[in-house]
């Protein structure tokens, strides 16, 4: 009689290890980055002749260092600040030419899990540059978030 | 070919002396195991009714209580309470709490929520045994309606160097999901019984802050598309199952 009891209360851990479910992944190698592309005069996409180099103004980060032939550009943004201003500092053997695009938003912070980090998203409400190489700025997709997506394009002076 | 019949005290009397267990040999007379005839007044028991409503019967979940003790990040403590439809079939409603507050191993970034939950449902007996050990299939329909708060007071922006701190209070969630459930259950003694049984999960819909969804959901669990659970149950059950027999 004894025995059949045990049995029972034996099965009891079963019930506590299966409590488990499915683990979230983290969207993990999805970053949210602002991307644009350059354009000319005609409105072609179009490379630039020498090398580009991107900073956050007020901080020492270097987001792109002296990129060749620069085509299509990805930068992180700021979390919390309402403004970022990005220098573009295009260079080649005899000039140096920098441009500062300030682009204005809303942020939105995101969060999956305790054991994922959190996510800043963002809406751009407005984005416009200084013009010594750079000719003007038009916004193609206001939300910055995972998707792959090109969120300005830049038309430089020719 | 045999059954059970009940002896009278004397042949005047409708008082019952005991119950004899009977053969019926070749010539279709009744007699008892010494072979002695069975008079024809003699009347076979009449079977047990079998109520439609036979009973009820509460109890709590010790495997939250467990999990508790045992510092897990998450728990639940939960009662029920069921009916007993012919000793077969159990409408069961149960009811807990979900707590759960957690930093992420490689964050440090904070949930927390603590709500009430509700889940309705049935069992069915499928075990002959009415009254001893049974083994239990049934469903569930389980609902919260809950918030949750995320929160890094520390982090900073990893390329601006400046405080982004997370403070998110009272973000609104609600879940509606199913469960199929798998359990055993013993008498112990009288009224008092044993069991526990084994949940697959699934979520119907969930709502949540567009924003960040909950890490964990009152009654549900883990989020996650699809859930294992369990409970461990002391149950007090009232009724004809208290009786003696199978």
């Amino acid at each position: 009689m004894l025995r059949r009891y045990i049995y029972w209360l034996a099965l009891l851990p079963c019930a506590v290890l299966l409590c488990g479910c499915d683990l979230l992944d983290c969207t993990g190698t999805s970053s949210v980055k602002l991307r644009f592309q350059f354009y000319d005069s005609s409105g072609n996409t179009c490379y630039l002749p020498d090398s580009l180099t991107v900073t956050a103004a007020g901080t020492d980060s270097i987001l792109l260092n002296r990129k060749m032939m620069a085509y299509e550009v990805e930068l992180p943004m700021s979390y919390m600040m309402d403004a970022d201003t990005f220098l573009l500092r295009h260079s080649g053997e005899d000039y140096v030419e920098t441009d500062s695009l300030i682009v204005k938003k809303d942020n939105y912070q995101y969060f999956e899990s305790p054991d994922c980090p959190t996510r800043v998203m963002h809406t751009i409400n407005d984005a416009y540059c200084s013009d010594e190489w750079i000719d003007s700025v038009r916004i193609v997709e206001r939300k910055v978030g995972f998707e792959d997506v090109i969120h300005l394009r830049i038309y430089i002076r020719d | 070919m045999g059954g059970w019949a009940q002896r009278p005290l004397d042949a005047d009397s409708a008082a019952v002396a005991d119950t004899v267990f009977y053969t019926v040999d070749s010539l279709g007379i009744k007699r008892d195991a010494r072979g002695k005839i069975i008079p024809t007044k003699w009347v076979e028991p009449a079977k047990e009714k079998n109520y439609f409503l036979s009973g009820f019967a509460f109890g709590g979940d010790v495997v939250g209580l467990v999990m508790k003790a045992a510092g897990s990040t998450w728990s639940q403590f939960e009662v029920m309470g069921r009916l007993s439809l012919k000793e077969k079939v159990f409408p069961i409603f149960e009811f807990g709490v979900g707590t759960s507050t957690r930093t992420g191993y490689t964050t440090d970034n904070s949930f927390h929520t603590s709500a009430p939950y509700f889940r309705g449902g049935f069992d069915i007996n499928c075990n002959k045994k009415r009254r001893s050990n049974r083994f239990m299939v049934g469903f569930r329909v389980g609902y919260s309606s809950f918030s949750y708060d995320y929160s890094n007071p520390d982090q900073e922006d990893p390329v601006w160097k400046v405080p982004a701190p997370v403070d998110m209070k009272d973000l609104s969630g609600s879940a509606v999901w199913g469960e199929a459930v798998l359990g055993f259950e013993a008498k112990i003694w009288s009224f008092i019984r044993i069991g526990w049984n084994g949940r697959y999960k699934f979520l119907f819909t969930k709502d949540h802050y567009e924003y960040g969804q909950p890490w964990y959901i009152p009654g549900y669990g883990i989020t996650g598309n699809n859930c294992w659970g369990g409970t461990a149950n002391i149950i007090f059950e009232f009724g004809r199952s208290m009786k003696k027999g199978r």
